[in-house]
């Protein structure tokens, strides 16, 4: 293949074209044009951590469009997460693993309550919007949550969707994680035995309040001061790819009192409150018993790292609810509401669908979910990842759908419309789409 | 930049300090003007764009907690000011149609007109990094820190900007038969 890197032809004729006149700073200039913002400029001292969040000039992501700024950002994902939205639905797990604790000497302090912190309760509210009517009426657009979390290691969660209704619980000193599906009466009993040490010290050490501080640290923006139910807070606006998390936290003691977090452009909508400390929190509340009449189905977790492998099980999977196309992007509520449809018109009535339901119920379903989970996973983490699948159909060998560049990697990994995987050297990478 | 790193100088920007706030002026203007250039294919709404997005980092450069973060934060501004003038003026589109043919040489005989006509037809990411380059005058690691990412990423992604210029160069009889 011709390297034009190397073409000096070309460089010239862009160099004549575009660089005769390169641009030149006139600052004294610039001064004297703009009055007022230098004068806002020589103030700003005075301003600083003062503003008003309504007033900010906030950098939006307008016009972001490369896969990873449509897809869930979970960067650095915990695989113990993974195992979590099996149980908990996306939204809930990006927000327990946006990142890994840190130090800072400005929180010190928080860190400091954390560690000291018995206990920690909050409520979780998830709004998906671009729902179909049917599945808002049905109370499926939104999720309700309530967490609890308690030292040393359990952690307590109960969650609400429609007529859906669940609790996960799980002990890290026991090893083990239980859902109660209360509709089924069916109770999961997981075991945790070979969660890495890493993800085994992190949820020990219950630093789910350790990563709120990070992501304060990461914060680009504050967005100054104000009041939540009589509360003095500070706030703090943190983008994380397609991400945008507000976290409001305590002036005085930086306890967080309200996060919110947006995704997809705003099209899911996380928002935590009611955080409370060393409440008192009954251990009968994290019991791992199963309740009578409940029948008990035993897993083992799978921990393993995402790999192109488990996109194109994800992909195989879409493509089949969508007929045989694949979707315009990768948004897991897309996913979602792709799915749900088609589960809707089988029971509908409409026999190919009901077949492939049928072939599906006999798969293992926590596999799945975890297969669909790391798929998620693998294009967040990689923010080079392009998607190209729109209206491109199930088995067309010719038309690159998805490529990444795994870490470590100098070749990408590219999927096929047949979705066969394939080892690509850079400047071969077909075009990336807009 | 003066002995200064850009932290220290963002620092002392945020604290009012003029000079400073110049000094990053200075560094950061032909990145913004290539920036906008991207988005309005206009030289000279580009410049207009940049000084705003300047004008608009005054007010808030107080509220940025990451220094090193400086140019990735501008560069937002200035895409949300350009943005800003091509739904303003409705114009986005016009700008490019409005230049001349594909075939039309410069004064000089050289096809400057239909080498930047090129340009902006490319691609978003790939147009934004060659304007980056050639026009702005930015190096590899330059261009890294204003859009983020690695110096790997930006080449990748100028050579394969250059790669599709060529063909469609080349297809346009525009440049000789080396493209």
């Amino acid at each position: 293949m011709r390297r034009y890197e190397d073409d000096k032809e070309l460089d010239g004729e862009l160099a004549r074209a575009l660089g005769s006149s390169r641009p030149k700073p006139e600052f004294s200039q610039w001064c004297r044009e703009h009055p007022q913002a230098v004068e806002m400029l020589r103030t700003s001292a005075s301003r600083n951590g003062r503003g008003d969040a309504a007033q900010q000039v906030i950098p939006s992501r307008r016009g972001h469009r490369t896969i990873t700024g449509r897809v869930f950002t979970m960067k650095r994902i915990s695989r113990l997460a993974a195992a979590i939205i099996i149980a908990a639905v996306a939204g809930t797990a990006a927000f327990l693993t946006l990142g890994n604790g840190g130090t800072s000497i400005a929180w010190a302090d928080v860190q400091e309550q954390i560690r000291n912190a018995r206990t920690m309760t909050l409520k979780a509210t998830m709004e998906m919007e671009g729902m179909p009517k049917w599945m808002e009426k049905a109370g499926l657009a939104n999720m309700e949550m309530k967490m609890m979390f308690k030292s040393p290691g359990l952690m307590r969660q109960e969650m609400a969707m429609g007529p859906s209704k669940s609790i996960t619980i799980m002990d890290m000193q026991q090893n083990k994680m239980i859902l109660l599906v209360e509709a089924q009466k069916k109770a999961i009993t997981y075991d945790l035995t070979e969660l890495p040490a890493e993800e085994r010290k992190k949820q020990e050490e219950q630093d789910f309040l350790a990563r709120i501080k990070k992501l304060i640290e990461e914060s680009e923006t504050e967005l100054g001061d104000k009041k939540i139910d009589g509360r003095a807070v500070k706030g703090y606006r943190v983008e994380k790819g397609n991400q945008v998390i507000t976290i409001w936290a305590d002036a005085e003691t930086a306890q967080p009192v309200e996060m919110t977090m947006t995704m997809f452009q705003g099209e899911t909508k996380m928002t935590m409150s009611d955080f409370k400390f060393d409440v008192e929190l009954d251990d009968a509340l994290f019991s791992l018993d199963v309740p009578k009449g409940y029948t008990v189905d035993k897993k083992q977790i799978e921990f393993k790292e995402p790999s192109a492998d488990d996109l194109v099980e994800m992909l195989r999977i879409w493509a089949k609810v969508r007929g045989g196309t694949f979707p315009n992007v990768l948004t897991p509520s897309l996913f979602m509401k792709d799915t749900m449809n088609f589960v809707k018109a089988g029971k509908d009535g409409k026999l190919e669908n009901q077949k492939f339901m049928k072939e599906f119920e006999k798969a293992d379903g926590q596999k799945i979910s975890l297969v669909i989970t790391r798929a998620i996973v693998l294009v967040a983490q990689h923010g080079e990842a392009h998607y190209a699948g729109k209206g491109v159909k199930l088995g067309d060998a010719k038309t690159a759908i998805f490529w990444y560049r795994p870490k470590d990697s100098e070749a990408y990994k590219v999927i096929y419309g047949d979705l066969r995987i394939e080892d690509v050297a850079e400047e071969d990478l077909p075009q990336a789409p807009e | 930049m003066n002995g200064q790193t850009l932290s220290q100088l963002v620092r002392s920007a945020r604290e009012g300090n003029l000079e400073s706030f110049g000094l990053l002026y200075e560094r950061y203007y032909a990145a913004m003007v290539g920036v906008a250039y991207s988005l309005l294919g206009d030289r000279h709404l580009a410049e207009d764009a940049a000084q705003e997005a300047f004008a608009s980092a005054c007010g808030d450069i107080a509220r940025l907690k990451r220094p090193e973060k400086f140019a990735g934060w501008l560069r937002q501004i200035c895409r949300n000011v350009a943005i800003d003038i091509v739904r303003s003026r409705a114009r986005g589109a016009a700008v490019v149609k409005n230049l001349s043919p594909p075939t039309a040489n410069d004064a000089d005989g050289r096809p400057g007109e239909a080498v930047r006509r090129a340009v902006m037809e490319l691609p978003p990411r790939g147009r934004e990094v060659v304007l980056l380059h050639y026009f702005s005058g930015l190096s590899y690691g330059q261009i890294a820190e204003t859009i983020g990412g690695s110096v790997h990423s930006v080449r990748g992604r100028l050579f394969r900007a250059r790669r599709e210029l060529a063909a469609k160069l080349s297809r346009e009889g525009t440049c000789g038969s080396q493209l």
